[in-house]
């Protein structure tokens, strides 16, 4: 074999072989990762929590039943419950997002509309379906009622199929 | 029943858009392909989206997505099938281990790398209905593939078809497709496995037949449409091409049964097609056109209306896309241009052969659109992936023109090219 083919060989092994090796070594140590649970897509309420507030007041009445729509990208979350839409996090088994207010209305009077809105979610993963325990308020606004409520996890989101 | 005003509008529109960027992206002599994605973004959530609201809305209502989606689609099994008809084994053959090693590192180094980034990105943008393997496996493929109908155009645009790094550039290109191609086939089958559908021994088995049936069965039948296309004077008649076109319907339809996905099936039909190059050429002749300027423009407007921008918001997530650009940029470029080195091509051809492989663009973009539709990477990490293929598939010409620029090609490694009548040139061997 001459030079020229002998340091192709030794190339081949060390540039093939090794990434190869590496791979399987990343495969191995990848399996003890963990993800985030999947949110992504419809949790259809199933009821306001006792003692909760009405929903009307920060959701149209016919937005009822509210529906949470979570379009998931790992830890990071886009909602739109109502007419809110609403970009955050998901840490753990708690979402939090938050909403700014929009320009046109902002400082106006009356609770819900286009003030700043804030959701904190909680998950169940053990529940069948998955459960969100949901509260909704406006943090800017102590005087508007928080909304609570629960809801199931119903489809993923149809925004993989034709964007949002 | 489709609004049927709404998709001629929407063909007219995206058909314009395309070849209106794609001049622009010329003017700057990048190639038209490049433009032709830029628009299909500009026409999504990312621009028309967020500056028109109203107009997007009314333009793309998500209930007139299908059609647009199912018809980009068809157009793009077709265009499948002309990536497996250009695919050429005997490439590699007489091109000596410098295209061998180089093609194969050029697919394991940035395998790794892009797995090894999945180890920081599962936690950040994946979930746990997703497996590590698979979306590890699935990064690896998407990092490791090369446009080689991009790459193809790029070097009969700047001359190179007929120079050794064009040549070794192509066989190199040839074999990532086919290989990243393969794998991404298992990925496929390894995320669905969980999913509805066959059982997964059912789809190994009934691949690995569908292929040797295509391989060894219906390749010999396809001979002889070869040998009456001869005997017609070379010509493709409409019953030739209508049997053609059959089979490649039957081998999506197969494959997509099988649970691999449509797109393999078409690849495949393309790749057991005699390779005689009169056969090819017409065969091209007949389809590539219509292809490439109805149907490949609606598939990137449909990844484009998939594309939102938007979704990569704050340091963080853009520095996450910054990190894609570059394990992308030093996979490819980086192992092909040591691979080619160290078999003792000069550093400069060396160079200008990584920059090519890195060229992503066009099969980058539907093994993302697999993998966004088979839920294995999430519309974020979809959107940066994305920029990552128009980074480097931008970055190709200006590049190349800056490490190989003509007067750096010596006549001593012109070769003669395979398929060299395919618009290259011939270019006269005056030995290697």
């Amino acid at each position: 074999m001459n030079q020229s083919a002998t340091r192709s060989l030794f190339t081949y092994l060390f540039l093939v072989g090794l990434p190869l090796a590496g791979l399987l070594g990343v495969l191995r140590a990848g399996r003890g990762l963990q993800a985030p649970p999947p949110v992504d897509g419809t949790w259809q309420t199933v009821a306001a929590s006792p003692g909760a507030a009405a929903l009307t007041p920060l959701v149209p009445p016919s937005a009822h039943p509210a529906q949470l729509e979570v379009h998931q990208s790992g830890t990071y979350l886009s909602v739109d419950v109502g007419p809110h839409h609403m970009s955050g996090r998901l840490r753990g088994d708690s979402l939090v997002a938050h909403s700014g207010a929009t320009g046109a209305r902002r400082g106006a009077a009356g609770c819900g509309g286009a003030g700043a809105m804030e959701l904190h979610a909680w998950l169940d993963v053990d529940a069948e379906p998955d459960r969100l325990t949901v509260v909704l308020s406006e943090p800017g606004r102590p005087a508007c009622p928080q909304m609570r409520w629960t809801a199931v996890h119903l489809a993923a989101a149809p925004a993989a199929k034709g964007g949002h | 029943m489709p609004n049927l005003l709404l998709l001629l509008v929407q063909i007219a529109v995206i058909v314009m858009a395309a070849r209106g960027v794609g001049l622009l992206f010329r003017r700057i002599h990048q190639p038209q392909v490049m433009g032709e994605m830029v628009a299909g973004i500009l026409l999504g959530p990312s621009l028309l989206g967020w500056a028109w609201p109203g107009l997007y809305a009314q333009l793309f209502a998500p209930g007139s997505l299908g059609f647009l989606s199912s018809i980009s689609q068809v157009g793009l099994l077709v265009f499948m099938f002309l990536v497996g008809l250009e695919l050429n084994p005997g490439l590699l053959r007489g091109r000596g281990h410098t295209a061998l090693v180089t093609s194969h590192v050029s697919i394991t180094i940035p395998f790794f790398l892009g797995a090894l980034l999945a180890v920081f990105l599962y936690p950040r943008l994946s979930d746990s209905s997703v497996t590590f393997a698979g979306f590890a496996l699935f990064m690896g493929a998407a990092m490791s593939v090369t446009a080689f109908p991009v790459l193809a155009r790029i070097l009969t645009e700047r001359q190179l078809l007929g120079t050794r790094v064009g040549v070794v550039t192509l066989a190199c290109a040839a074999v990532d497709d086919v290989t990243a191609w393969c794998i991404l086939a298992g990925v496929v089958v390894l995320v669905r496995a969980d999913g509805t559908g066959l059982p997964l021994w059912i789809t190994i088995a009934g691949s690995a037949a569908f292929v040797l049936l295509m391989v060894f069965v219906v390749r010999r039948g396809l001979a002889a449409l070869e040998r009456r296309y001869a005997h017609r004077g070379g010509v493709v008649t409409q019953d030739m091409l209508a049997v053609i076109l059959l089979l490649v319907l039957a081998s999506a339809w197969a494959t997509e049964w099988l649970g691999i996905h449509a797109l393999f099936g078409a690849f495949l039909a393309g790749a057991v097609m005699p390779k005689g190059e009169g056969f090819v050429a017409a065969l091209t002749e007949k389809l590539e056109d219509f292809t490439v300027v109805l149907f490949l423009p609606l598939f990137f407007a449909f990844t484009g209306l998939r594309t939102s921008i938007g979704l990569v918001s704050g340091a963080e997530m853009w520095g996450y896309c910054a990190l894609i650009v570059a394990v992308a940029v030093a996979g490819k470029f980086g192992g092909s241009t040591v691979a080619a080195r160290l078999t003792g091509m000069p550093w400069r051809e060396s160079a200008a052969l990584g920059v090519l492989m890195n060229t992503r663009g066009l099969m980058e973009l539907v093994i993302l659109n697999v993998g966004l539709d088979i839920g294995v990477i999430s519309p974020a990490l979809f959107t940066m992936m994305v920029l990552m293929a128009l980074v480097t598939t931008f970055m190709t010409t200006p590049l190349l023109v800056w490490i190989y620029p003509p007067a750096a090609r010596a006549a001593r490694y012109r070769v003669r090219a395979p398929g060299a009548d395919a618009g290259a040139g011939g270019v006269a061997h005056a030995g290697a």
